[in-house]
C-alpha cells in the first residue's frame, strides 16, 4: 500500500498502515483558539506501524504506543521547519538505517515497560526531520529492527 | 437532575459550548452545578486542578470528585518526566546543567484557561552525570533523567544531549519563552492533565483570565515580565506584561493597559498617579486617526499615533468630556495637565484649544482661536487673568468672560482682549450689539492713557479722566489734530447729541470737536473755546464753529456760523462778539 502527503511517499508491506498528517494552523479562520497559538506552524507528520493506529495520537505516538505488543513496530517521522535545515541538530544525511544495538528503553518519549525507543535527526531533500521508532518489547529488537529499516528504506522524501 | 453527554455530532448552535469537547462540557456543567452551592470565586480557583481531572476522566471524576488527585498527579512509574518546579526549588524552569531542548502542547487545557498550555522539555547537558530517578514528590513523583528523548525545536545547534532532566509548564508560547526555540508545533494531548502542586494555576485569577482572554503570552499584551502580586499599598492587584499590564483593584474588575497607554501609565506611576486604577481595558475611539483610550478612576488617557499619548484629569477632564472628548471641538489632548507658574492655576492643550484651571474660577475651555490668543497674551498673567466662563456664542461670533475681562472672538474680524476700565465701558455700551460694534484691537496703550480701537469707533481712557468712547467723524478729527498730542488733549466725555438734536460733540482736556450735519467737523480749543462756551456755545450768538482754531500770524482765529472769535497770546485776550 502507497501513502504519499506533503512531499513524503512510503510503500507499507503487508499488514501495516500508516498516515500522514498535518494538523490545523492556529490562528487560521475556524481553528478555535484553543487549538494553539497564532504563529504555531504545524509540519508533517508521518505514522507508520504494525498494528492498528487509534485516530488520537501524540505526534510522537502517545495513545499508540500504550496499545502495542511485543511484535509490534512504530515509526514517527516528524519533520521541522525549513529553520531547522542545517542545524547541527540535523546534519546527518538521510533516512537513516537502524540497529538493534539503537534501541534502548530510555529512548523513550514516556516510558513504558519493556519497550524501548531509537530517535535519530536527518535532513533530506532540504528537509529537516526526527526519525523516533518504538520497539513493542526491546527484546525483539534483532527480529523487529529489520522490518523497520525496510518501511523505512520504502520510504521517499521530496524537496517541499 | 441528572447530566447526559454524548460525541455525537450536533447541529450548529450559537451556545458556547456548541463545540466544545466532553470535558469542557462537563467543566461548563458541572460549574453551574456547583456554582450554587459555592461561591464563583472558590469555585474557579479550584478550576486548574478540577478541569484537568475532568480532562482525563470527567465521568469518574463528576461521580467521585475524590479521583481528581489520581487524574492529576502521578507515580514515577507513569513513564513521564517530573516538573522542573518539583526538583529546581519550586522554579518552573529549567535547571543549571540543562537547557531547553523542545516542547509540546495540549489543546484547550483548564491550566491556560482553555488556551494551549505547552511543555518544555530541559534536556541534560552533555556529557551529564545526571542519572535516572524518581522525583519524590507527593503529587509529581514522576521520573529525573530517564527518558533519553527530545522533541528537538530549541537549540538546535546543541547536538549532543542528555535524558529530560524535567519539564517546565507555561501558557506562553515557547518561541516567546525561549528565542531558540523554533515554532515548528508538536502536540500531545494526553499531557494536558500533568500537575504538579508547585505549578502556577495560570487561571486563577481574574487577571490571569483577562490576560488569556486578550491572547496569553501570544496576545496583545505578551508574555508576563512581573508575574501577578499585590500592589504594594494592598489596595488591589497588577502583572506585567512585554507589551502591557493589567491592573485591579479590591473588588473590582481587572482592566489592560497595553504599548503606548500602558507606557504612559507607567511613566505617571500607574495606580499611585492621579489616575487611579483603570476602569476599562483599552478601547478604540472609533475615529478615523485610530485613537485608542483607556479610563481610569479619575481620568483618561488617548493614544493616537499624530499626537501622542497624554491622560486628562480630574475637572479638565470633566470640561473635556463636556464639550464631547475627543469627538468634540476639542480633540486630543496635545499635552498633559501642567501648573501655571503662579501656583495657582492649572492647564492643559488640545487639538483644538486649551483648558484653564483655578479652584475659584473653576476649569474652562477655550476654543483654538481664543487659546491661541490667550496664550499669546501669556495666559493667566494677562491683564485679564483667568477664564470665568466657556466660550458664548453670540451673533457675529464667540465670547468669553474672565477674572478682569473678556475675550472677543468676531467671526469675520480679529480675536481680541479687553479688560478694566475699556471693558467696563464696552460692556456699558452693548458689546458688540452697540454702537462700537465688534473689537479691532486690544486695549493699548497710548502715552498715558490707553486706546482700544472697534468697528466704529474708540473707547480712550487715562487715568484720572473718564473713560470715553469717541467714534465717527468727531474720532477722525481727533486724530488728525494728532489726538492726545494734539491740541484737544484727552476726551473727557463720549460723543453725545447737542440739544438742537442734529449736531454732536466730544469734550476733550483742552476743549471740544463739533460735528454739525453738512457742515463739517470742528475742534475748537484753549482760551477760544473758553470764550465760546462762555457764549453758550451752539446754543448761543456763534452758533456752530465753521473751522478749527488756526494760527494767522501772531494771532489763533476761529469762524462760527455768526461770528468770529480772535485770541491774542501775547494780551491773553479773546475778542469777538
Amino acid at each position: 500500500m502507497r501513502l504519499s502527503a506533503f512531499g513524503i511517499t512510503t510503500d507499507l508491506p503487508a499488514g501495516w498502515e500508516g498516515r500522514i498528517t498535518k494538523r490545523v494552523t492556529p490562528g487560521q479562520h475556524g481553528v478555535a483558539r484553543s487549538r494553539g497559538t497564532p504563529g504555531e506552524v504545524p509540519n508533517p507528520v508521518v505514522h507508520l506501524a504494525n498494528f492498528a493506529l487509534p485516530e488520537q495520537r501524540g505526534d510522537f505516538g502517545s495513545g499508540a504506543v500504550e496499545l502495542m505488543g511485543a511484535g509490534h513496530l512504530f515509526i514517527t517521522l516528524f519533520e521541522y521547519g525549513p529553520e531547522s535545515v542545517g542545524q547541527a541538530l540535523f546534519a546527518a544525511r538521510g533516512i537513516p538505517t537502524l540497529r538493534a544495538s539503537m534501541f534502548n528503553p530510555a529512548a523513550l518519549q514516556r516510558a513504558v515497560a519493556g519497550q524501548a525507543g531509537c530517535q535519530r535527526w536527518f535532513t533530506a531533500a532540504s528537509r529537516a526531520f526526527c526519525a523516533y521508532v518504538v520497539l513493542g518489547r526491546h527484546t525483539e529488537a534483532p527480529a523487529l529492527v529489520p522490518h523497520a529499516n525496510v518501511v523505512l528504506r520504502a520510504t521517499r522524501i521530496s524537496p517541499r | 437532575m441528572s447530566l447526559h453527554f454524548d460525541d455525537r455530532p450536533r447541529p450548529r448552535s450559537s451556545s458556547p459550548m456548541a463545540d466544545a469537547t466532553l470535558a469542557e462540557r462537563v467543566v461548563h456543567a458541572t460549574s453551574g452545578l456547583l456554582g450554587r452551592r459555592q461561591s464563583r470565586r472558590s469555585f474557579l480557583t479550584k478550576t486548574a486542578v478540577v478541569g484537568s481531572a475532568l480532562a482525563v476522566n470527567p465521568w469518574g471524576y463528576i461521580l467521585r470528585p475524590g479521583t481528581a488527585y489520581g487524574a492529576v498527579c502521578a507515580n514515577c512509574d507513569d513513564g513521564f518526566t517530573a516538573f522542573c518546579c518539583t526538583i529546581n526549588s519550586g522554579r518552573n524552569s529549567c535547571p543549571p546543567n540543562s537547557f531547553v531542548a523542545g516542547w509540546w502542547k495540549a489543546d484547550n487545557t483548564a491550566y491556560c484557561c482553555g488556551s494551549a498550555r505547552y511543555i518544555i522539555d530541559c534536556n541534560a547537558t552533555c556529557p551529564t552525570s545526571c542519572s535516572c530517578r524518581c522525583s519524590g514528590a507527593s503529587c509529581d513523583n514522576r521520573r529525573v533523567c530517564c527518558n533519553q528523548f527530545r522533541y528537538g525545536q530549541c537549540h538546535q545547534e546543541i547536538a549532543c544531549y542528555g535524558p529530560v532532566v524535567c519539564r517546565v509548564a507555561t501558557c506562553t508560547p515557547p518561541w516567546l519563552y525561549d528565542p531558540s526555540c523554533t515554532t515548528a508545533s508538536a502536540t500531545d494531548n494526553r499531557t494536558a492533565s500533568h500537575g504538579a502542586t508547585c505549578l502556577p494555576d495560570n487561571c486563577a485569577t481574574a487577571i490571569a483570565r483577562l490576560h488569556n482572554s486578550l491572547g496569553g503570552a501570544a496576545g496583545v499584551l505578551g508574555p508576563v515580565t512581573r508575574t501577578e502580586r499585590s500592589t504594594a499599598d494592598g489596595s488591589g492587584r497588577y502583572a506585567l506584561y512585554r507589551n502591557g499590564s493589567i491592573f485591579q483593584r479590591d473588588g473590582a474588575s481587572p482592566h489592560a493597559m497595553q504599548g503606548a497607554i500602558d507606557d504612559h501609565y507607567a511613566r505617571l506611576g500607574y495606580h499611585r498617579s492621579a489616575l487611579g486604577y483603570p476602569v476599562t481595558s483599552q478601547t478604540p475611539v472609533g475615529t478615523a486617526d485610530g485613537g485608542v483610550f483607556n479610563r481610569f478612576e479619575n481620568g483618561v488617557i488617548y493614544a493616537t499615533f499624530a499626537v501622542g499619548t497624554f491622560e486628562v484629569l480630574g475637572a479638565i477632564r470633566s470640561v473635556h468630556s463636556g464639550t464631547g472628548g475627543v469627538r468634540g471641538p476639542l480633540g486630543y489632548p496635545t499635552t498633559g495637565e501642567i501648573g501655571w507658574h503662579d501656583g495657582i492655576g492649572r492647564y492643559q492643550y488640545f487639538q483644538g484649544g486649551g483648558i484653564w484651571a483655578t479652584f475659584t474660577t473653576g476649569a474652562h475651555w477655550l476654543g483654538d482661536r481664543m487659546n491661541g490668543k490667550y496664550r499669546a497674551l501669556h495666559g493667566p498673567d494677562a491683564a485679564i487673568g483667568y477664564p470665568t466662563t466657556d466660550p458664548t456664542t453670540v451673533v457675529g461670533g464667540r465670547l468669553a468672560r474672565f477674572q478682569r475681562g473678556t475675550l472677543y472672538d468676531h467671526t469675520a474680524g480679529a480675536i481680541t482682549a479687553l479688560h478694566g476700565r475699556t471693558e467696563e465701558k464696552y460692556r456699558q455700551l452693548g458689546e458688540h450689539g452697540g454702537l462700537l460694534k465688534w473689537p479691532t484691537t486690544d486695549v493699548r496703550s497710548l502715552g498715558p492713557g490707553y486706546r482700544t480701537d472697534f468697528e466704529q469707533g474708540s473707547i480712550l481712557y487715562r487715568p484720572g479722566l473718564a473713560v470715553a468712547e469717541v467714534h465717527g467723524v468727531i474720532l477722525v478729527k481727533w486724530d488728525a489734530t494728532g489726538s492726545y498730542l494734539g491740541p484737544l488733549g484727552w476726551p473727557t466725555s463720549d460723543v453725545i447729541t447737542l440739544p438742537d438734536g442734529t449736531g454732536r460733540q466730544s469734550r476733550f482736556e483742552r476743549g471740544a470737536v463739533y460735528y454739525q450735519p453738512g457742515q463739517g467737523t470742528w475742534e475748537v480749543h484753549g482760551p477760544i473755546h473758553d470764550r465760546y462756551r462762555a457764549l453758550a456755545g451752539t446754543a448761543g450768538p456763534l452758533g456752530y464753529p465753521r473751522s478749527d482754531v488756526v494760527p494767522v500770524g501772531s494771532l489763533y482765529r476761529c469762524d462760527f456760523e455768526r461770528g468770529r472769535l480772535t485770541y491774542d497770546p501775547a494780551t491773553g485776550v479773546v475778542s469777538g462778539p
